[in-house]
């Protein structure tokens, strides 16, 4: 399956080369995406636009690091991750080194277009997703916005696959059985 | 009916401004890295100012102190140079008493440079013989 960022073409190496209407175009992409993965992280507007600004800044900065330009989507989630991580690790630390996982390998069966939500219940499933504990939030929000494959969520969050697959599983199954108790 | 994706962009659409003011935000400081980068790029640092900037302002204790022992060097140089005609000048006249001691000496030097005085009997050196060879043997011993 081809994720959302990879059947478009990128200015990648035009920014690479220090073009700037390259980097306003793959900022123009991403900034919404990558504001709305790390608010729905950190629950915290102004905390989020600087994480998206500090990722384009560091994307900047280290482009010559990113090997493949088709990449170039979980690459930036991948710094946008790691922004996120370093505000976790200031309030909720607790909360993440709580939290425990089996690593059982599940397959991940439904595509994200397979979910799709009514209008009137969209608030809804926007307060169910809040409701997940965070590292099972990460994995279904990049599922979500962006449509990464399994492998390349493991990449953006530094965890095996397994665990990305299990996170996967079980952020889907705890999101249905509130969905379920909702309705 | 909408999509996850849909619904979580949508749920952001406020947010469009202040992300066209991070984009731009962004992408000034870009532009002024890569200005800055451009500031030392090779082609200026031909010019006079910049070539000693780069050369010299890395490693400025190391040139201090090379300069350091240069001037002491120097100034170790040119005062041996100046103190030995100094040296010279500042010696004592030599004394009546020197004079007379070196008078003889002069005289001798004179008579024998002159050549009008008989050479003295010096002793002939002696004439080594050959001491005697140790294969030569009495008969009684050979006997």
């Amino acid at each position: 399956m081809l994720g959302v960022a990879e059947i478009e073409q990128l200015p990648v190496s035009q920014a690479r080369a220090g073009d700037s209407a390259a980097w306003d175009t793959l900022f123009r992409r991403y900034q919404r995406p990558l504001y709305v993965y790390a608010f729905e992280l950190v629950h915290d507007e102004q905390a989020s636009l600087d994480i998206v600004q500090e990722t384009f800044i560091n994307a900047a900065r280290h482009l010559g690091s990113l090997r493949e330009d088709a990449k170039i989507g979980s690459w930036l989630f991948g710094i946008a991750h790691q922004k996120c991580l370093q505000r976790w690790r200031k309030r909720e630390r607790e909360e993440m080194l709580r939290e425990e996982f089996p690593q059982t390998a599940v397959e991940f069966e439904t595509a994200p277009d397979d979910l799709l939500i009514r209008e009137e219940q969209e608030s809804e499933f926007m307060k169910l997703l809040n409701q997940l504990p965070p590292p099972q939030r990460s994995v279904l929000l990049l599922h979500f916005i962006e449509e990464f494959s399994l492998e390349e969520i493991a990449g953006i969050t530094g965890v095996s696959l397994g665990t990305v697959k299990s996170r996967l599983h079980y952020a889907k199954k705890s999101l249905r059985r509130l969905w379920e108790a909702q309705t | 009916m909408k999509t996850p994706r849909e619904i979580l962009l949508e749920h952001h659409r406020s947010a469009h401004a202040k992300l066209d003011a991070v984009r731009t935000n962004a992408l000034r400081e870009i532009a002024d890295g890569h200005s800055a980068k451009e500031d030392t790029s090779p082609n200026h640092v031909a010019t006079p100012w910049m070539f000693f900037r780069e050369l010299f302002l890395p490693a400025r204790g190391v040139w201090k102190g090379l300069a350091a022992c240069w001037a002491v060097i120097l100034v170790l140089h040119f005062a041996a140079r100046d103190s030995s005609p100094t040296v010279a000048k500042t010696l004592p006249p030599p004394s009546p008493g020197m004079l007379q001691a070196l008078r003889p000496q002069q005289e001798l030097l004179a008579e024998l440079l002159s050549g009008d005085t008989k050479p003295t009997n010096a002793e002939q050196p002696r004439r080594s013989h050959p001491s005697p060879r140790t294969e030569i043997r009495s008969p009684a011993v050979i006997a």
